[in-house]
């Protein structure tokens, strides 16, 4: 059993020992406040009885709670359960003598019980071998994230210059693959690749980035071209693509004298 | 005490098989809960029984056989909570993150966050109001620590599975044969409702309101007029607790009560039906619906106006668009399919209730024709019956006249509640019918096996849609031809991603839009209020996103990121973005299944 599926099963557990103390007992113990041990011998029925007490008293007392203070917060409606359900247990069992539960047969129901949980806890494992063995990790749980952002870390629309200012782009890599992972990066226009970038590698939840400037003999080719494309690849095969629009908002005259 | 009710009523000549499918009960949903938990999958698969086929059907191969074989009630209303419990709660053992990506759980998602950060739903929505739901799910995590996401995954199961419990109580009322309750108990694994697998309002609407049925049905029970005083104290907590819950619920309870009171009087005035052989019970419904409606309109007036404005807004459209409806019940694509294709959709979104209305009017007709007890059954009967019979009267008005202003499919789950009292009554007719053919007992709970194991898999259909069978239809610019809908909502890691890095990195002053699944994500993982701040806009399911409405767009692959809502004709940008977008648009950010467009 891997560390997430006992996660899971521990959060599992934790919110079923909350169902029980919140709204199973105190329920069933408020069963018999409004109808005593003689007027239901049904088990069934008691049980449902008090299910159904067990639900509406907690949205009743987390809602008056709520209209008093303002907030409502878990430890709130626990206090208030544990301690009436605790007095109501008390009132019944030695003051009411009510025998809510028989010693010899809440033993037998609670080895049974117990039987059963063992044996679904064998079956848990058991599932949980058979697909760990069984089944490969998908390659959908595993991603990364490819990105550009401007010089002011923000998403970048266009790639531009103002005057003779090029702009500046920051492109990153977010790893949430498996393991580690070997990168590299194509920089090119629509018809022609401007450089390649030397492959870096990243561990899981890491992050790579890097400022891209361009050369004065590379701007010609952009401002010619409609866009700017990013091809990321993942241990040499092709990952994914990011693109930007080019966008010459002032030519600029120098520049352009140099390649033409 | 639970241990000798336990033996009892035992029966001793199946000991070693019932106590065999027991454990191979248990244990089989020991297997399907571990391989489930092992697959902890954070992204949308082909569909939820995604190598978890085998392992379901041998706990419903178990199931079959230990119902059949179990005459203990208790144990027989366990084991069906138990079953229902695993089947619901799958999605929350398999998918890391919560199941559903529609607006009702993102906005749960949010509120049940900030109720735990700050003790109070967020601000501005429908549920801010109706705080029910979340003061049931908080109080789950009692121990601490316990994320929204558990408790979202897990929570919701907890308390659905408890249902078999309220149907047994609604059953002992109408009746004292321990046989026909075991098959009304047992039915409760067919009551799979349109929205089975997620958490909607109306989820914890319907099942308040079978606890109140419940109550209701046992008010006046002759052995129990002592307690009538404890009853109706019952009574009005549950009605104030299903009003905060969800208001609409307690305001059509209401409503319908006074409608049985209505036609119950009519009824007795039109076939002088004497003082005697009249149903007591039905004088409880009028005063139970009058104070339905004033706490509910109480409610709406003192703490929740927006649901009121809303239910105003609703009325309106109503009454203008009569004969223009807003949501026609049949999708418009639906027509474009052939027969063998509109089959097999039909199937995939409401077999079940097909089989359910199908049970339960054979179980109503036998009632009919039974010679014996008809009346007293029927007057037994009478509160359920007639609420089936508004209900199904409600949603066939509906389809017929194309409104869908309140809803389809939450009708179909008030049917769905009492259809297991018919569906009881059909089942012990068909044990009956195999015992006059004096079958022996092996064969009989053999045939009887099988056919509990036929109809919960039928029933599954619906249940687990298999979304590879759904049809598909080329797109524009696109080779590959992509499903007419996606049944399956799973919230992925692409989006969660996708939508942190754009927290850190939105440039300001841009008007930002995202495609429907991404913004009902939005909501959830950003919570209400930040989506408002900026000012974050959904597209409509027929609009094509490139048309210059928005700066940036955050948008999906219909796959492993989720499923896509929107109409098949514009989809084809998020299937080919490269190819699709206009050259002055930008894809800032791609994580393989969520990418970013700008401009």
């Amino acid at each position: 059993m891997d560390i997430s599926t006992i996660n899971t099963l521990i959060q599992f557990i934790k919110i079923l020992i909350g169902f029980f103390i919140c709204i199973l007992i105190p329920g069933y113990l408020l069963s018999f406040v409004f109808f005593p041990k003689g007027k239901i011998r049904d088990i069934s029925y008691r049980l449902g009885i008090g299910f159904g007490i067990g639900l509406v008293f907690l949205i009743f007392i987390g809602s008056i709670l709520i209209l008093s203070f303002g907030f409502l917060y878990p430890w709130m409606l626990a206090i208030i359960l544990f301690l009436s359900s605790i007095i109501i247990f008390i009132k019944l069992r030695f003051i009411n003598k009510e025998k809510i539960f028989g010693l010899q047969g809440l033993w037998k129901s609670t080895k049974l019980l117990f039987n059963l949980l063992f044996l679904g806890t064998i079956g848990i494992y058991t599932g949980s071998y058979i697909t760990t063995q069984s089944i490969q990790s998908k390659p959908e749980n595993f991603f990364s994230e490819f990105y550009l952002l401007d010089s002011n870390g923000a998403l970048p629309s266009t790639f531009s210059n103002e005057g003779s200012n090029i702009q500046s782009l920051v492109i990153g890599v977010t790893s949430h693959e498996q393991s580690l992972t070997n990168f590299s990066l194509i920089i090119r226009t629509d018809d022609s690749i401007l450089r390649t970038i030397r492959s870096f590698t990243i561990r899981p939840g890491e992050k790579w980035e890097d400022h891209i400037t361009f050369s004065i003999e590379e701007l010609p080719t952009i401002f010619l071209s409609q866009r700017l494309i990013f091809e990321l690849y993942k241990d040499s095969n092709f990952y994914r693509t990011i693109f930007i629009p080019v966008n010459k908002l002032n030519s600029n005259p120098a520049m352009l004298s140099e390649t033409h | 005490m639970f241990y000798e009710r336990f033996t009892q009523q035992g029966n001793s000549h199946n000991y070693y098989l019932q106590k065999l499918s027991l454990c191979g009960y248990i244990l089989s949903i020991g297997i399907l809960l571990g391989s489930a938990s092992s697959l902890h999958r954070s992204y949308q698969d082909s569909w939820v029984l995604e190598n978890l086929l085998p392992q379901i059907l041998l706990v419903i191969l178990f199931f079959s056989i230990y119902v059949v074989n179990e005459n203990r009630l208790l144990y027989i209303v366990i084991s069906v909570c138990l079953f229902i419990f695993s089947v619901r709660a799958l999605p929350g053992f398999k998918y890391i993150n919560p199941y559903g990506s529609a607006i009702d759980q993102s906005v749960h998602w949010a509120n049940i966050q900030e109720m735990s950060n700050f003790g109070i739903p967020e601000h501005g929505n429908v549920y801010s109001d109706e705080p029910g739901i979340y003061i049931l799910l908080i109080a789950l995590n009692l121990l601490g620590n316990v994320t929204t996401s558990s408790l979202l995954r897990f929570g919701p199961a907890f308390f659905l599975s408890l249902s078999p419990f309220f149907i047994y109580i609604i059953g002992k009322s109408i009746s004292k044969s321990n046989d026909q309750l075991r098959f009304i108990v047992i039915s409760c694994v067919f009551i799979i409702d349109p929205y089975f697998l997620v958490l909607q309002g109306s989820t914890f609407g319907t099942f308040l309101f079978t606890i109140l049925v419940a109550l209701i049905s046992n008010r006046n029970k002759k052995y129990q007029s002592s307690c009538n005083t404890s009853w109706t104290i019952l009574l009005i907590i549950g009605l104030y607790s299903l009003t905060i819950t969800h208001a609409i619920t307690s305001f059509i309870t209401g409503v319908v009560l006074l409608v049985i009171w209505g036609f119950h009087t009519f009824y007795n005035k039109v076939f002088n039906i004497s003082q005697n052989e009249r149903h007591k019970g039905v004088y409880l419904t009028a005063n139970l619906g009058i104070l339905s409606l004033v706490i509910t309109l109480s409610w709406w007036i003192y703490k929740a106006n927006l649901i009121i404005n809303i239910v105003v807004e609703k009325s309106a459209q109503l009454l203008v668009n009569f004969l223009n409806p807003i949501r026609p019940p049949i999708p418009p694509n639906f027509f474009s399919l052939n027969s063998g294709e509109q089959m097999v959709i039909l199937s995939l979104y409401h077999l079940d209730f097909i089989l359910v209305i199908l049970l339960s009017v054979i179980g109503f007709l036998i009632l009919l024709g039974s010679s014996s007890n008809r009346a007293s059954k029927l007057r037994k009967l009478f509160i359920p019956l007639t609420m089936q019979i508004i209900f199904i009267s409600i949603l066939f008005f509906q389809l017929v006249f194309k409104i869908g202003q309140i809803e389809y499919s939450r009708f179909i789950s008030y049917i769905l509640i009492f259809s297991p009292i018919f569906i009881g009554e059909t089942l012990s007719v068909f044990e009956a019918f195999l015992k006059h053919h004096h079958l022996t007992n092996k064969i009989r709970k053999f045939i009887l096996s099988a056919s509990f194991m036929s109809l919960i898999i039928v029933a599954f259909i619906q249940a687990f849609p298999y979304q590879p069978i759904v049809p598909k239809r080329a797109i524009i610019n696109d080779s590959e031809s992509q499903p007419i809908v996606y049944l399956h909502t799973v919230l992925s890691n692409n989006q969660i991603s996708m939508l942190q890095f754009v927290k850190n990195h939105l440039p300001p002053d841009v008007k930002i839009g995202a495609d429907i699944v991404t913004f009902n994500s939005a909501i959830g993982f950003w919570g209400i209020e930040q989506t408002q701040i900026i000012h974050l806009q959904r597209a409509l399911p027929t609009e094509p996103i490139q048309n210059g409405k928005w700066n940036i767009f955050l948008y999906h692959r219909p796959g492993a990121a989720g499923p896509l809502f929107e109409q098949l004709e514009y989809r084809n940008l998020a299937v080919n973005p490269f190819l699709s977008l206009p050259t002055n648009w930008s894809v800032p950010y791609d994580n393989g299944g969520s990418f970013v467009i700008s401009r």
